[in-house]
């Protein structure tokens, strides 16, 4: 019989299947069992922790995970994210260390995370929930300026620079809650790098940007910011967006946005889409354009996508994709309760899957959570 | 005569001999297709049929297996895409889908020895929904199960065991 001579070729601990065909069945297997089934015995858990199994798990299984950052007044559980799956099951949950902190963004397995109003400012990598603080106070460069700053906020964008490998973190820093002169100023600092670790100040962008977080985004090592332009210049020009390359560490010129918008009737925020920059367009609560840069020395940009949106009048207009997916659906965050909604356009439908709450920061997780240890326990 | 379709027979490891099409088995097993390659050179007597010895599979499972091939790979039988429909979403199913179903849900000791075979006869989307189906049976089941399931022995110390647990809870 086959069943007795597979029998007959058993190891201890390795039961009736050997273990390349084991690793055939694991890998089609979700993280979470997978970490469930380590249990087993000695062998399986050496598979399920193998980095090779791991990475060819990654491989076949490409399912973004979604960090959601909660704000602390209208959830007082002690909870800084959840990182939840696109059925809206909580996969992980990672616990505050302070009071006042509050997540920023995400890149692979990095998260930022920002105590009050942002002047300082940790990484936690997700998934050995080790923590690095960064330099508190402006940077030496920047030090002079001290009593124009005495009250500051940071926007922070944390990339990687492709060509390195390394993380770096931009911020730019505004003195809009006390001061009468308003300015900006910017400041890099290299996460793991070989260099000082400090703040490093750097020329601040020609023209003001907007501090929010939506009007801003990292994709390939280039932090892009909206412009904070007048209401008057918005409606003759189109938008305009600074970009900072992470590389070379200076500005580059000014891009035109596809459109010119009034601001009182829509909302534009900056989203990276399939590797993309996207300028979100949404019209009252009704529809939500998705415009790709396309060719950026063309400053050429196509509009690859109009969603309706069919939010309620209490969603305040809010809605801004996150990612799509390989069947053309748009994992969508949603207004002021933190809806997670899938749009799928082509039949014109969607699901909401979860119900996240009023957030602070939200993120992508595209690192590896078969590598993930708990430690919200 | 050239229109008139070619049969070759497999032997499974118990002596007994199943009648299939050449045509279909070739599509579906990369492993038999290789067989009557090697063997072609010798047979130009078309009168003459082929045995070919499957010494890893029974008899049983082998007319299983065969159960699934005409199914799947006889063109006159199938309909629609014949391939990538595992992992369509739901109410999007294969016409196979349903039959496919059906022959999965089998005890352990048969769906793994189809596991095998699967593998031996390299016939892809067989080992693709075995193997998803015994990853479905891991599902369900508590560890104890899947160890008295699987026939394994917990080799594990009781310290070690405590920290597998702590290390993977959120996974509990």
């Amino acid at each position: 019989m086959a069943s007795s001579t597979l029998r007959s070729r058993t190891q201890a601990g390795e039961g009736v299947l050997p273990i390349d065909t084991l690793y055939e069945i694991l890998i089609r297997l979700p993280v979470k069992d997978l970490c469930r089934l380590r249990a087993v015995c000695r062998p399986w858990r050496s598979l399920l922790s193998d980095p090779q199994f791991i990475a060819a798990h990654a491989t076949r299984h490409r399912r973004p995970l979604i960090v959601a950052g909660h704000d602390k007044s209208f959830r007082d559980d002690g909870i800084l994210c959840d990182i939840i799956d696109l059925s809206g099951r909580v996969i992980k949950q990672i616990i505050r260390s302070t009071e006042d902190e509050w997540l920023i963004s995400t890149q692979r397995n990095l998260a930022c995370i920002a105590k009050g109003t942002s002047k300082s400012c940790q990484l936690l990598n997700l998934v050995t929930g080790d923590r690095f603080s960064l330099p508190e106070g402006l940077s030496q460069e920047h030090t002079p300026r001290k009593l124009d700053f005495m009250n500051y906020r940071a926007s922070v964008a944390l990339g990687q620079v492709a060509s390195t490998g390394e993380f770096k973190l931009l911020r730019v820093i505004d003195n809009a809650f006390f001061s009468s002169r308003y300015m900006q100023l910017c400041e890099v600092f290299t996460f793991g790098g070989s260099g000082d670790a400090r703040w490093r100040g750097k020329k601040a962008a020609q023209d003001r940007v907007d501090m929010s977080p939506l009007s801003r985004v990292v994709i390939d090592g280039v932090v892009y910011f909206l412009l904070d332009e007048d209401l008057i210049n918005r409606q003759v020009l189109p938008k305009g967006i600074a970009s900072f390359d992470l590389l070379t560490e200076e500005w580059r010129s000014i891009l035109r946005g596809p459109v010119s918008i009034p601001a009182y009737y829509s909302n534009l925020s900056l989203a990276a889409l399939n590797g993309s920059l996207v300028l979100v367009h949404c019209m009252l609560h009704v529809s939500m354009d998705l415009w790709f840069l396309v060719d950026t020395e063309k400053n050429l940009w196509v509009r690859k996508h109009t969603v309706e949106i069919n939010l309620s009048i209490h969603d305040e207009f809010l809605a801004h994709p996150l990612v799509i997916l390989k069947n053309g659906s748009i994992v969508t965050y949603i207004g002021s309760r933190g809806l997670l909604r899938i749009y799928n356009p082509r039949i014109n439908t969607y699901t909401d899957v979860a119900e996240m709450g009023s957030r602070v920061g939200i993120g992508l997780y595209t690192g590896n959570l078969l590598s993930i240890a708990n430690d919200a326990i | 005569m050239a229109s008139e379709k070619k049969v070759v027979f497999l032997r499974s490891s118990d002596g007994e001999a199943f009648e299939v099409s050449e045509e279909v088995i070739s599509a579906a097993s990369v492993t038999i297709k290789g067989m009557i390659d090697e063997e072609s050179p010798s047979r130009a007597d078309t009168a003459a049929t082929t045995t070919l010895a499957i010494p890893n599979v029974t008899a049983a499972t082998l007319s299983r297996v065969l159960h699934y091939v005409n199914k799947h790979f006889d063109a006159a039988a199938v309909v629609g895409r014949p391939d990538d429909y595992i992992f369509c979403a739901p109410g999007d199913e294969h016409p196979l889908a349903r039959f496919d179903d059906d022959f999965v849900d089998v005890d352990n000791d048969t769906l793994i020895d189809l596991v095998h075979a699967a593998e031996y006869l390299h016939i892809k989307k067989l080992f693709d929904l075995t193997c998803k189906a015994v990853a479905d049976k891991l599902k369900g089941r508590t560890i104890d199960q899947i160890r008295e399931t699987f026939g394994i022995v917990n080799d594990y110390t009781v310290e070690e065991e405590v920290e597998v647990y702590r290390e993977n809870s959120w996974a509990f």
